[in-house]
Formats: C-alpha cells, structure tokens, sequence
C-alpha cells in the first residue's frame, strides 16, 4: 500500500484551465500591445499589421481553447 | 495606399471578430466527430483529443485564408 | 474553523474573524434571491426600474427638442450620435442608419443593467442571471437571421456563409461546417456567455474583498491592515468595473452591428 502524502480534491480540470490560460493571456497581451504600438508608429502599414495580429491572436487562442478541451480528454 | 477611415475597408474588422469563434467552431465540430468515431472504435478520450487538434488546424487555415483575401491584406496593398 | 474557508451559503450572516467562524467565501448563492412575490426578484426589479430610467430620461431629453438644446438634451444627443456615428456608421456604413433605434436600445438597456452593478443600494449587475443576456442573444440571432434570410436569400444565405469564394474545391468539405457551426451556432453562445461572464466574475469578486472587509476588521495589526487593503481593493475594482460594465454593453452592441453587417451584405 502507497502511503499518500498529499490528495488534491475538487474541480481538477477547472484549475487545469486556469492555468493552461495564463500563457494565452500573456501572448494576448503582447501581440496587441506592440500591434498597437506598431500601427501608431506606422499607420500606412495598418492594412499588414492588423493581419498579422489577427494571425498571432488566432494560434495564441487556439492554445486557450486547447486547454479547455484538455480536462475533457484527460479527465475521465 | 489606403487610409484607415476610408468607409471601403469595413470587411477586416468585422472578420477580426470571427477568429474566435472560428476557432471554436472547429474544435466544436471535429472534437465531436473525432469523439463519436473514437466511441465507435473505443477510444473516446483519444478520438476527441485527435479531433480537437485537427478542428484547430482546420480552423486557423479558415482564418489565413480569409485574412489574405481581405481587404486590407498585403496582396490588395501590393497592388494599390 | 479558524482559517477556514466555508461557501458563505453555509453560514449565518455576521461572521467574523475573532468569532472563530471561517471566511466565508462568496459562491453561487449570492445570485439567488428571495422573490418579492410569485416570481418577482430583486434583478426583475432592477431591470424594469432600468428600463423605466431609460425611457424617461430620453422622453425629457428629447421631449422639446431645440436647434440650441438644453442640458438634458446635449447629453441624450451625446448617446445617440455615439451608437449612430461610433457603432452604426462605422461598422454597418450609411444603409445602417434604419438599425440605429435597435442598437441604441440594446446599448443603453444592456449598460444600465450592468450599472446596477456598482450603484449603492442595488450592488446586482442584472446580466450576471444567464437568462438575461440569453434573452438579449436569442433576439440578435433571429434579427440577423432574419435579415440574412430577407437580403441574401433563404438558401442563398448559407451557402455564402458556407462556401466563401477563392478557396480550392477539396477545402470546401472541411471547413464549410466550420463556417456553418459558427455563424449559427457559435455566435449567439459566445455573445451571451461574454457579457453574463464578464458580470458574474465582476460581482463575484467586488462580493469576496467586501465580505474581506467586514470579515478581517478589528482593532489589531492583521484586522486594520488586512481590512484597509480589502477596502482600497474594493473601491479600486468599482473603478475597474465602472469600465468593464460601458466596455461589455459597447461590445454586446458593436457585434450586433457586425453581425448584422454581415447578414446585409454576402462576403466577397
């Protein structure tokens, strides 16, 4: 028989997510705050940076939404 | 070159507000398929996990492509 | 239970720290209300209240409307030039101007039911019950459904949103129910649950620091440091909240522009 040190009970998966959202949020932070930064200090290239971001805002999301997915997966 | 406020280039910030949910779109969709196939062959957790990840490839090829033929993209702006 | 930690439904109001009771940590149960009557609950109230508020601010602002205008009607002309010029022209263009009644509404009645929020005496965000901003999104859904319908066509209509032009033929099968699942499905869902979210985690943490509050005060070092930082969290997340209320009520209505947007016009 193992002895157990330590038992973590509850909602798991919902801090699982909460911390699988923490990078995402970070990312998310970044890529706007210079695409702002960026179309301020060149707005001509407004048309290429806002498609860029987008690009950038998409696979950091995608990492958001994977964690969400993830308690699902490895939950049962 | 255009400028931002011209009334032409409305389409790009109405798609900026589709990333999201595209990208849950395709996890909805292929996370579901991928579960329902992986209950017929006995792997849900893997079917789902497999699914997931395919709707998100899925999904961001969708926004590429709709950002790169948008108004606004580098191909438009090479052209002007 | 020193230093405990209890849902706050599990124990009787007044519970402090040197009474020897646990923090009694906010949970669900402070959205529930006792109704007045029948049915008739505290955010009911506070929704017909708003709605009354509305209406008759706008029926005093606009009631003589002259070419030099009073205070009252400089104000209710601010709003409105703000969701016909900053929401409606610029998201829909010029045809959107026959929406503007729609999303003003929608705008004005989503933000007073956020207010409620921070405004002493009430302290209930109303869109924080999911059946509120559910309600809200049921009714864009068939707006933009229907207009969609009307304008493009009824099978027309979703095969533009299904098969956007340019891509090769093989892609159409993966992605056309990608397209399908978010502009019919999706859209409504993520709509509702971001405003009713935004409102519940707001409340919900405005509620833990006031609870802290009260809950830590006393007349030691842990008591007047542990309660000055809880107040100063609380008045510094009123203020943050002040401006996430405005900013989701602003969201709600520019999607709903959007969206409209979208349904007026197929994507080329």
């Amino acid at each position: 028989m193992v002895d157990l040190v330590a038992e973590l009970t509850g909602s798991v998966g919902s801090i699982g997510y909460g911390l699988a959202a923490i990078g995402p949020g970070i990312g998310i932070g970044v890529i706007f705050g210079n695409g702002v930064q960026a179309i301020a200090r060149q707005p001509e290239a407004y048309g290429v940076i806002r498609q860029n971001m987008l690009l950038g805002f998409a696979l950091a999301e995608a990492l958001a939404l994977l964690g969400f997915v993830a308690p699902f997966v490895f939950g049962t | 070159m255009k400028s931002p406020q011209t009334p032409v280039d409305r389409e790009t910030p109405n798609l900026a507000w589709s990333v999201m949910n595209n990208l849950i779109a395709g996890i909805l969709v292929y996370g579901v398929l991928g579960y329902v196939i992986g209950l017929l062959i006995g792997q849900a957790s893997a079917g789902l996990a497999v699914g997931a990840v395919f709707g998100i490839v899925a999904s961001t090829y969708l926004i590429f492509f709709r950002l790169r033929h948008s108004d606004g993209g580098p191909n438009s702006q090479r052209e002007a | 239970m020193l230093g405990a930690v209890v849902p706050m439904s599990e124990v009787e109001p007044g519970c402090h720290l040197n009474s020897g009771c646990g923090f009694p940590a906010p949970d669900a149960s402070i959205f529930d209300f006792e109704p007045y009557f029948g049915n008739f609950t505290k955010p009911i109230f506070l929704l017909l209240l708003g709605s009354l508020i509305i209406i008759v601010f706008f029926l005093i602002a606009f009631r003589n409307a002259k070419i030099v205008p009073t205070k009252m009607q400089s104000l209710g002309e601010m709003g409105y030039l703000f969701v016909r010029d900053g929401i409606s022209r610029e998201v829909i263009g010029k045809d959107g101007d026959r929406f503007v009644p729609l999303l003003f509404s929608l705008f004005f009645f989503v933000w007073i039911g956020n207010l409620w929020g921070i405004i002493p005496g009430a302290q209930f965000p109303v869109n924080s019950r999911f059946a509120f901003p559910v309600g809200l999104a049921i009714t864009v859904w068939l707006i933009y459904m229907y207009l969609g319908m009307r304008h493009q066509g009824p099978l027309k209509f979703f095969t533009n949103m299904m098969f956007p032009p340019g891509m090769p033929k093989a892609i159409y099968v993966i992605l056309a129910p990608i397209e399908l699942i978010s502009n019919v499905l999706v859209r409504p869902v993520t709509l509702s649950i971001r405003l009713f979210a935004n409102m519940f985690a707001g409340h919900l943490l405005l509620t833990v620091f006031t609870v802290a509050t009260f809950y830590l005060a006393s007349l030691s070092f842990v008591g007047i440091l542990g309660s000055a930082t809880s107040f100063l969290m609380t008045v510094i997340f009123t203020a943050f909240e002040a401006l996430i209320q405005a900013l989701q009520a602003y969201i709600f209505t520019l999607l709903t522009a959007v969206y409209i947007a979208g349904s007026l016009h197929a994507e080329h």
